[in-house]
């Protein structure tokens, strides 16, 4: 198991920088499929009466937890294994990630075969769940390491691929279980199956191709800042330290509040757009409002973050929340007005602003902590993103439905939602605002400097 | 290896794996493109 160790992996000398963003691709292309597990729902409620639910099939409620599940632990896995991360370096985390979502998706199949939920909720949920968290923080570090001049492009990139992800993964599935059904089967446990099979095989590539820059290794004609400037710092913070810093913290609240927002239009994206503008939006027209949401979400992902290689990290941030503020604030305007394509533009400039703040957010913790430990601390505040899973359908669900419960229609229904979205995004500006220099008493000795 | 078989080497790899991810991401992307319609009718 030598081929899969650290040291067989770094990079000989003059190795393009620019093959090892296919790597980091492949493995969240793989890994975002993810955001279209919901095609599988409804198929999944029908699995003994076949053309329609049988007393004994599943209910959508206990097949959602299939989804929360693998959020929650892609979280937990990122947080909990964000050291061991770093120590093995990215071919044996993603031989690893592949390993467990592959296999989560294996077991899964056995599941729908054998009718047993708790097999699924085992397999994609929970091993498939640690894949995700394994997959998503892996190629952090060696990006930013191989991309130092341009830290947020490199990990935009790799985020993007999550957003893409969504997309395959969606037509994958339509396409599997197409194939494979039959008159006597939705062909669910056989899509299961070719999946976890296609995207081992995805992630396994990209392992295999993985390879990390030698110590010291820097690109043709740039000379690292010999000195901290304000908010990027020469200096390297350890895990166990960061997470006991105040600007850690702040970034926490930042992500939980601006992917809580986000989620608040892409969870109800259909249903809101239906019913803000009745008569004049049919659901194949909520359709592609979802899908044009889905492709800005992941152009934002690689178009803000390289931007802010530019304007810094903390600028565009300060974009993201106040511009965010303002436009959720605009949506039920847009709705009182009936104007349907400038409720459009609003939705698609928060939904790119969403993708950024996933993909900005690793460039962001490598300028305040170094680059030692990035993957790691990445992993532990990837724990916002569990929390913001569930503070997110929590709040719009609720709110909607208290709403309805009383009568309200219309724009009525979204509003105070807009508002309280909108509110969590100013809370997150003044604690991004809040965020200075980490102590110099955090800073790693050099002793202490290994992965 | 001489410099410029590894310039040759590392060019041949570079189309190879872009192409890898490239293709089923276009794919992808292309399929959803194509819901777009539906809503500006």
């Amino acid at each position: 198991m030598a081929f899969f160790d650290r040291e067989q992996t770094v990079a000989a000398p003059g190795y393009n920088r620019w093959l090892f963003p296919p790597a980091a691709l492949a493995v969240h292309l793989s890994i975002g499929q993810v955001y279209a597990f919901s095609v599988f729902k409804l198929p999944l409620t029908k699995i003994i009466g076949v053309t329609k639910s049988a007393p004994d099939d599943w209910s959508q409620p206990s097949l959602a937890w299939i989804f929360s599940l693998a959020i929650f632990f892609l979280g937990l896995s990122a947080a909990v294994f964000g050291r061991w991360v770093e120590r093995v370096g990215p071919r044996k985390t993603m031989f690893t990630a592949a390993l467990c979502f592959g296999g989560g998706f294996i077991i899964s199949a056995f599941g729908v075969w054998w009718h047993q939920l708790w097999i699924i909720y085992l397999g994609y949920g929970v091993i498939g769940g640690c894949g995700l968290g394994l997959g998503y923080i892996s190629p952090v570090s060696a990006l930013v390491r191989w991309f130092p001049d341009r830290p947020g492009m490199a990990t935009g990139m790799a985020i993007m691929g999550f957003g893409g992800g969504a997309f395959i993964g969606s037509n994958l599935s339509l396409l599997l279980m197409d194939h494979f059904k039959s008159p006597t089967s939705e062909g669910v446990g056989e899509s299961f199956l070719a999946m976890g099979l296609i995207y081992f095989c995805f992630m396994v590539f990209g392992s295999l191709i993985a390879r990390v820059p030698a110590d010291n290794w820097k690109p043709a004609g740039y000379e690292p800042p010999m000195e901290s400037q304000r908010l990027i710092t020469t200096e390297n913070v350890s895990v166990d330290q960061a997470w006991r810093t105040p600007q850690f913290w702040l970034l926490w609240v930042v992500l939980c509040f601006n992917v809580t927002a986000g989620i608040g239009i892409l969870e109800q994206a259909s249903p809101m757009i239906q019913e803000m503008f009745p008569g004049k939006i049919t659901a194949a027209a909520a359709g592609g409002f979802v899908a044009l949401l889905s492709l800005f979400n992941m152009a934002g992902r690689f178009v803000w973050a390289s931007t802010s290689d530019y304007t810094g990290r903390k600028f565009i941030y300060v974009v993201y929340l106040l511009l965010g503020a303002v436009l959720y604030c605009l949506i039920p305007v847009s709705g009182y007005t009936g104007n349907t394509l400038f409720f459009v533009a609003v939705c698609v400039i928060i939904l790119s602003m969403y993708g950024g703040g996933f993909s900005t957010i690793p460039a962001y913790l490598k300028d305040l902590f170094g680059s030692m430990q990035v993957g790691a601390i990445h992993g532990r505040l990837l724990t916002a993103w569990s929390v913001a899973g569930i503070l997110g359908p929590v709040l719009v669900n609720n709110i909607r439905e208290y709403l309805k419960g009383r009568g309200t229609t219309g724009v009525g229904l979204y509003a105070p939602t807009m508002y309280l979205m909108a509110g969590l995004l100013l809370i997150g500006l003044i604690c991004n605002l809040s965020v200075s220099p980490v102590n110099a008493r955090f800073y790693s000795h050099r002793h202490d400097r290994k992965p | 290896m001489s410099e410029r078989n590894q310039s040759t080497d590392n060019r041949f790899k570079l189309f190879i794996y872009w192409l890898i991810v490239g293709i089923p991401l276009a794919w992808g992307i292309w399929n959803t493109l194509l819901k777009l319609p539906a809503l500006f009718k």
